[in-house]
């Protein structure tokens, strides 16, 4: 009963992946403006279209700063997820902070999943699905995931639904 | 039982390519004008697209079978990829039947069957059958005693003595076509009317616009206000169509759902289906005290247009009517729907984030372009807008039923139940939480995932949603 009331978080490696998943993104993204700068400086663009890479340009980085010094830690510490006897509390969020309620009895399937990132740091994202949608708890490490998927299909059991 | 592999009536080559290319026609019309005069040569292409789908709807039909065996309903289709479909009986939760103005000239109907399937799996269409056949499908279903074939007679025979029969009156009918607001085909014919410069060539219409301004003010008033009214005749008209002759025939646990003049369609809901009710006020509506009654069902539902995946239950139901309305045709969702109000200081809150984030835009567009600056009129009218959203917005809490309510254009009841709520999420930015606010939302099953949001809730209001929520 106690482990059932704790609040658990998620693997500290999370942090990292996050970190290498933005720094993907944004690569595509550089890719991008400097194919258009290229392009606007050999055909001879306009010159609002230097004004519009400027601009994309410096969102970009923006988003390269955010999303690899400050979302990460933050979203890291919101986030927590619990399971008491009948339902399952996540908590996420960055500037929000969203609590979400699922009771055991409308939970559907829970799933693993382990893309190729996730694979290397040895951690596996699971979701909870129920009739109306989707939650995921982002990654924890193998072990915790496969424990947590058989905990939940076991209260699930326990807690069974009505169906329609 | 067993039944041999069938075909779809005929016709369906023909009924399918013409909705094919009823969807066609608007995109490729305004191409086609756009490019009336460098294409007239090339005028002959345009005549093989029709003979493309209509081979293609052949193929089509010639690959469509289905049987009932051994309890399952075996649908084979595709073309190229082959898709196989069993069903097995007791799953297939009604059987709708449909006829439109061709069809019925021709004696045939459209067969619908409902799964539990969310609607985006798609449902079981057979789109094109004769009536008796129809009605074979529906006993080897099992679903024969439900419904009788309503197109021959309009006189209902009930099989189940129903509760209670609800009718559209003339009155309510007239009303319901009156502030239904079908205002939008107003923008469409004058995009029409726009487009009319380059349809026809010469000086004949060539200069209507300038005609037009030329006119005295005191011709031009009479003008508009004719322009309107006919507006309104059509779109009175098109209501008519689509809901002339509506019943709702209410049984011990289902509902049948009986509209249209020349397209009719006979729909048939079990009530334990239905996740959420929700009652809706335009604004003519609220001028009135009138509500139209949707209700958010799970599985697949033939939805009208702009219902948003959910079933029209009645279109105009009078203020004092509404209790015992919903008490006859569904008396757990049954009650009061008057809300608490929102504390005001997340009115100032939403308020003040939308004019930062409109001020942005703004700046940034009159910055660039000249047209920019007359934006700034439209604050004052955004504020007034947020201001009126949250005045109809609230919540209410009873034992296990809540209410939220929330306005856009048109006001928005919803009705649940807790054991229908999927899941609940309370949210707060860090603002909020500073304010003492939160917003909840809940996520109801339905052919379309819907959520509900209750926004800038007091902090303990959320917190009592969520333990009663909990507990």
């Amino acid at each position: 009963m106690s482990d059932l009331l704790e609040k658990k978080h998620l693997d500290r490696e999370v942090v990292a992946v996050w970190r290498q998943r933005s720094i993907m993104t944004n690569l595509i993204f550089w890719l991008i403006i400097a194919t258009i700068f290229i392009c606007a400086a050999f055909f001879d663009w306009p010159a609002f279209i230097h004004m519009v890479t400027g601009v994309l340009a410096a969102l970009v980085l923006l988003h390269l700063i955010l999303s690899i010094f400050i979302v990460p830690p933050i979203r890291y510490r919101t986030f927590y997820y619990m399971i008491r006897q009948k339902d399952l509390l996540i908590q996420e969020g960055v500037f929000v902070v969203k609590q979400i309620v699922i009771p055991l009895s409308r939970v559907q399937n829970v799933e693993t999943e382990q893309g190729p990132l996730l694979r290397k740091h040895r951690l596996t994202s699971v979701s909870i699905t129920t009739a109306a949608d989707t939650r995921h708890i982002p990654a924890l490490n193998e072990n915790e995931a496969a424990a947590l998927r058989d905990q939940i299909s076991e209260l699930i059991k326990e807690n069974t639904a009505h169906e329609i | 039982m067993r039944s041999e592999k069938r075909h779809l009536h005929f016709f369906a080559v023909f009924s399918e390519s013409i909705s094919i290319l009823r969807n066609l026609i608007l995109p490729l019309g305004v191409g086609f004008f756009a490019g009336l005069r460098h294409l007239s040569d090339q005028y002959g292409y345009m005549l093989a697209i029709p003979l493309i789908i209509v081979v293609f709807g052949y193929f089509k039909w010639l690959r469509l079978t289905y049987e009932i065996t051994d309890g399952q309903f075996h649908l084979q289709s595709g073309v190229l990829v082959r898709n196989d479909r069993y069903i097995r009986i007791p799953r297939i939760q009604s059987v709708q039947v449909q006829t439109n103005v061709v069809l019925r000239l021709f004696g045939l109907v459209k067969l619908k069957l409902d799964t539990a399937d969310p609607a985006n799996k798609g449902d079981i269409v057979l789109s094109v059958l004769k009536l008796e056949e129809a009605n074979r499908i529906k006993q080897l279903l099992g679903h024969i005693d439900d419904e009788q074939p309503s197109a021959e007679t309009n006189i209902v025979v009930n099989p189940d003595s129903p509760k209670k029969i609800f009718r559209l009156s003339v009155r309510d009918f007239l009303t319901a076509a009156v502030t239904s607001s079908s205002i939008g085909i107003i923008g469409v014919l004058l995009a029409v009317w726009s487009q009319l410069d380059h349809l026809v060539p010469g000086n004949t219409l060539g200069s209507s616009f300038s005609y037009l301004s030329r006119l005295q003010l005191s011709a031009l008033i009479p003008l508009i206000v004719f322009a309107v009214v006919v507006l309104w005749l059509i779109s009175i008209a098109v209501t008519f169509i689509r809901w002339g002759n509506f019943r709702l025939i209410v049984t011990e646990n289902q509902w049948r759902i009986h509209k249209g003049i020349l397209e009719t369609s006979d729909e048939t809901y079990k009530t334990d289906r239905v996740q959420a009710i929700r009652i809706k006020e335009e604004p003519l509506q609220q001028l009135f005290g009138l509500y139209t009654v949707y209700a958010e069902c799970s599985g697949s539902v033939d939805s009208e247009k702009g219902a948003k995946g959910s079933v029209l239950v009645f279109p105009i139901i009078r203020k004092k009517e509404l209790q015992p309305f919903l008490e006859t045709i569904i008396p757990r969702f049954a009650g009061s729907i008057s809300c608490g109000r929102m504390p005001l200081r997340g009115n100032f809150y939403s308020m003040i984030k939308l004019l930062l984030f409109l001020t942005v835009v703004f700046a940034g567009l009159s910055w660039f372009f000249s047209w920019g600056k007359w934006l700034w009129l439209t604050l004052p009218i955004a504020a007034v807008w947020s201001f009126l959203c949250f005045h109809s917005s609230g919540f209410r809490l009873e034992e296990n039923r809540i209410v939220f309510a929330r306005r856009a254009v048109a006001k928005t009841s919803m009705i649940t139940l807790k054991r229908h709520v999927q899941t609940l999420t309370r949210e707060n930015s860090r603002i909020q939480q500073r304010l003492g606010l939160s917003s909840c939302s809940v996520t109801i099953r339905s052919s379309h995932p819907q959520s509900y949001t209750a926004d800038q809730l007091e902090s303990s209001d959320a917190e009592k949603l969520f333990q009663w929520f909990r507990a």
